[in-house]
């Protein structure tokens, strides 16, 4: 034993095992699931949180700028396309509140629970994204709004296109998203997300891993008894289980193969999202949102 | 004099927000999954071999725990271990206040693949990911390197200037 030690009588060798020991410790207590962060850590996250703020509002003014420039050409085209749509969704909404008020109605006869109703609402909160991870085993993405707005660890949150992340922490001001792109079977920390397609309503399956190489995600778990699913549908979060609410998209079916064991399918999803270009980023809380008085029956 | 030294730590910091807040940005959207720029690193390596190893291990384990906490989303620590320690191997092998400047990027390179390559066994060790390494060199660690090495090209001058105006006193450092 006192062999080895002056084998490694290098005082330095020795520091540095110890901090080798100590940093796996570190890494071993940090990982995974944690019940909020200390206070030490908040406090840093919110102050460089405060910081990024301030330095990327004229950075993403800047490069948005410059956006605009090359977008300049395409504007009347586009203005054109909106203004009809636009008629179209004034004509979709009037439907919808039909549609709401029915359903609100009928969910009252059938006596729902609170939490039924709670997981049949959702609202989003706007965010800019201050800041961005670049590293590829470990995406993260950090935003301005934290727990005082509302949002809590394991909501998810959108982009224009479509589902980006999930909350992984919350300080009070700013909070970081984990991004769909590092889901996987293995991790510590994962997350299995119910999915459905539109139209189709008996179809379920799980998206619980992104697979990095062909840049798709990992629907498994489909019933092939039920209603096929077919190239370009439209896959949403199915809102069962209670984790995610129901409506969020998440891509598109490119290609459905049986999988492993015969018994079930798999189907890759070519996410919507890009997971390039953000400024701005929704986060999808449960619930009626406080902001609006109307919605109370 | 001292001023100095605390000016390097706040322009550390500056770089560590502009890292982070601004390149995203302004990069091609094309590169963006290729690359994660973590410039303050190529600072500590400049650091580590015009100063001294210990200034530069601490710089990166104070800044990498920094990166670590501010992107928290998997586990602290591994950017404040490999930060540090690469910085210190290679103050180590490499420190010398008169290198020239082949040596200075042979260290950005040599750091820029032991950071990335650490980062990725600690990943692997941990079930973070489950890609092979020639998946990673071509995907991230190449362009990294090359990215970084761009960037030690461009801060060369004006950082070693401050440094040979900085007068160097290696019995007070080696208390550090």
């Amino acid at each position: 034993m006192f062999e080895l030690f002056r084998l490694l009588g290098n005082r330095k060798l020795f520091i540095l095992l110890i901090v080798i020991v100590l940093f796996v410790a570190l890494m071993g207590v940090t990982l995974g699931d944690r019940i909020g962060l200390t206070w030490p850590e908040k406090f840093v996250k919110d102050t460089v949180g405060f910081t990024q703020r301030i330095v990327n509002k004229p950075a993403a003014a800047v490069s948005g700028f410059f956006e605009d420039i090359a977008d300049l050409n395409a504007v009347y085209e586009e203005n054109e396309n909106y203004r009809v749509q636009l008629v179209e969704l004034q004509r979709q909404v009037i439907d919808y509140r039909k549609l709401k008020t029915d359903n609100e109605n009928l969910q009252k006869d059938l006596d729902f629970t609170e939490m039924q109703k709670r997981n049949a609402n959702k609202y989003y909160r706007f965010a800019h994204v201050i800041s961005v991870n670049d590293d590829v085993n470990n995406p993260t993405v950090n935003i301005d709004v934290g727990s005082k707005d509302g949002v809590a660890v394991g909501q998810a949150v959108t982009s224009i296109e479509g589902m980006v992340g999930i909350v992984s922490t919350t300080t009070d001001y700013t909070s970081t998203i984990q991004l769909i792109t590092s889901l996987s079977l293995t991790s510590p920390d994962s997350y299995a997300i119910a999915a459905t397609v539109t139209g189709k309503a008996d179809t379920f399956g799980i998206v619980e891993s992104y697979d990095k190489n062909k840049k798709r995600l990992l629907m498994t778990g489909i019933d092939p008894n039920k209603t096929k699913l077919e190239p370009y549908d439209t896959v949403v979060t199915s809102g069962s289980g209670g984790v995610f609410p129901a409506g969020i998209v998440l891509g598109e079916v490119m290609q459905v193969t049986p999988s492993e064991f015969g018994l079930t399918e798999t189907a890759l999803i070519k996410p919507t999202a890009s997971f390039v270009e953000w400024k701005e980023l929704f986060v999808v809380i449960p619930g009626v949102d406080p902001n609006e008085g109307d919605d109370t029956p | 004099m001292t001023w100095r030294k605390q000016f390097l730590v706040l322009l550390l910091f500056v770089i560590f927000l502009i890292d982070g807040s601004v390149l995203p940005w302004f990069l091609p959207d094309a590169w963006m999954p290729h690359l994660m720029p973590n410039l303050v690193f190529v600072c500590v390596l400049f650091v580590s071999v015009y100063r001294h190893r210990y200034a530069g291990m601490v710089l990166g384990a104070v800044f990498g725990m920094l990166h670590d906490v501010v992107y928290y989303g998997a586990m602290l620590g591994p950017y404040s271990f490999t930060m540090g320690f690469t910085a210190y191997v290679l103050g180590l092998i490499f420190q010398l206040p008169k290198a020239p400047l082949p040596v200075m990027l042979t260290v950005v390179m040599l750091g820029s693949f032991i950071l990335d390559s650490m980062l990725f066994g600690i990943y692997t060790v941990f079930n973070f990911n489950e890609q092979t390494y020639d998946w990673a060199l071509i995907q991230y660690i190449i362009p990294d390197l090359l990215f970084r090495l761009v960037f030690a090209l461009i801060i060369y001058v004006p950082i070693r200037r401050q440094f040979d105006k900085m007068p160097l006193r290696p019995k007070k450092d080696e208390k550090e």
